[in-house]
């Protein structure tokens, strides 16, 4: 009986002192202990040749699955495909006068908002490991000038930013991972916002001043504000629709982001680090 | 490090390999096995509440590591409690058939999810609740409910008494 209590109570030591060193972890995570990052690059480093390894054997065993599962609407997205090449090869000859045009106005302004920035083009090697969060991994590191923080783009606009990285890897959290936020804009208006992700098959939140003017349809692009974690005019998405908050003095609209993050193959990362 | 220290690291670093190159990989559905929530159960079952939450904590925190976005040790809290209530069970009960410890695991899940979702909410302001979830815990506590088995006589391994006089494995 006596042994039974005391191995009753020691059971209970154990369990406390195991969660009184999560809460710890928890807490030196969130502060930003430094050691902690550096266990985390290392585990990154040392999983990235598996990951990528299975990846590779995977990804056709998936896309065969995939496509025996989609080949009667894989044709009709086929056919919708094909009509809208057409159409956007049309919109391409009046994007390029635009562009034309902009660059001349700019150059006469010198407004000065497009800076160089350094690239580096990666490719997407896996996605997440677990069923909450929304990253990838890279096949790029820190041996080729990526830092963590470094925003990330594909060609139509903002995809996340670097979470972590080791020599060889980086982990993109994407912009629809829940908590994500970015300051942003509506070009041709003056106030500011934040973006946040709300988690995967869910719209992105845009919470901007009452006084702001946005409507459905408006594009919304990084602020570059000061101190701001990106280059200012990356477009993140469009607004789908908008709401007042009167009693936060706050716009909320809902917004729909430009980049399909579930059909990324390459992205580029920006080589930029937080100014101001 | 003793033996069962040993077998238990290897074990763990097995099924972190195996989460990354084959679970998360091969996703049924779109949704992730939870390889190493599934071993924190099966802990649990066959060796009580004090190994199961130890097991819950070691494979929480793999687990914390290889997710980077979440906070350190997020996972492991939900689960070294899931693994000590799954032991605590376990000392409670002499029923030890194949289909309630598939019930253990399903509820098990469950509640890791719950906690893990509670805990992001309340401890690191993440509201990771989706329309997706509630079909991600199903398909995780199916999938469980079918990997408990092979996985608790993996964890008798880890504990299992050499018979050698005098000698005590602990861990």
């Amino acid at each position: 009986m006596a042994t039974t209590r005391r191995g009753g109570s020691r059971s209970r030591l154990t369990f406390g002192l195991l969660v009184l060193t999560s809460v710890t972890l928890l807490t030196l995570d969130a502060r930003g202990f430094a050691p902690i990052e550096s266990v985390r690059s290392a585990v990154l480093g040392f999983f990235a040749p598996v990951g990528e390894t299975a990846g590779n054997v995977f990804r056709p065993v998936g896309d065969a699955w995939d496509g025996a599962r989609q080949q009667g609407s894989l044709r009709e997205e086929n056919e919708t495909l094909r009509e809208r090449v057409a159409e956007l090869e049309g919109d391409l000859a009046d994007a390029e006068a635009a562009e034309r045009e902009l660059t001349q106005l700019q150059a006469q302004l010198e407004l000065g908002f497009v800076e160089d920035v350094g690239e580096v083009h990666a490719r997407v090697v896996t996605g997440s490991v677990g069923n909450f969060e929304q990253t990838v991994e890279l096949d790029k590191g820190s041996d080729d000038g990526i830092r963590a923080g470094m925003p990330v783009v594909s060609g139509r606009g903002l995809v996340g930013q670097v979470a972590q990285v080791s020599g060889s890897r980086a982990v993109v959290r994407l912009l629809t991972d829940p908590g994500y936020q970015a300051g942003v804009k509506v070009p041709g208006t003056s106030g500011l916002g934040v973006v946040t992700g709300r988690g995967e098959g869910r719209l992105l939140r845009a919470s901007f001043d009452l006084r702001t003017d946005v409507e459905p349809g408006d594009l919304v692009v990084t602020s570059g504000a000061e101190r701001s974690l990106y280059p200012p005019d990356v477009p993140v998405g469009r607004i789908r629709a908008v709401d007042a908050d009167e009693v936060n003095l706050s716009r909320d609209a809902t917004v729909e982001p430009l980049v399909a993050m579930d059909e990324l193959l390459y992205v580029t990362v920006l080589l930029w680090e937080q100014r101001g | 490090m003793n033996a069962p220290g040993f077998r238990m690291a290897a074990i763990v670093g097995t099924m972190a390999v195996a989460q990354v190159a084959v679970f998360s990989q091969f996703r049924l559905g779109g949704v992730a096995v939870d390889a190493l929530l599934c071993l924190t159960i099966a802990a649990g079952l066959t060796a009580g509440d004090r190994r199961g939450a130890l097991m819950g904590f070691t494979c929480g925190v793999v687990a914390d590591l290889l997710i980077t976005s979440r906070p350190l040790g997020l996972s492991a809290l939900g689960w070294t409690i899931v693994g000590y209530l799954v032991g605590r069970y376990q000392g409670t009960t002499t029923r030890s058939s194949p289909v309630v410890a598939s019930l253990v695991a399903v509820v098990g899940t469950v509640g890791a999810v719950v906690l893990y979702l509670l805990s992001a909410r309340v401890l690191a302001g993440l509201d990771l609740v989706g329309p997706q979830t509630v079909r991600v815990v199903a398909v995780m506590a199916l999938a469980n409910a079918v990997l408990v088995h092979p996985f608790t006589r993996l964890t008798r391994w880890i504990w299992v008494e050499r018979s050698r006089p005098g000698v005590r494995f602990r861990v």
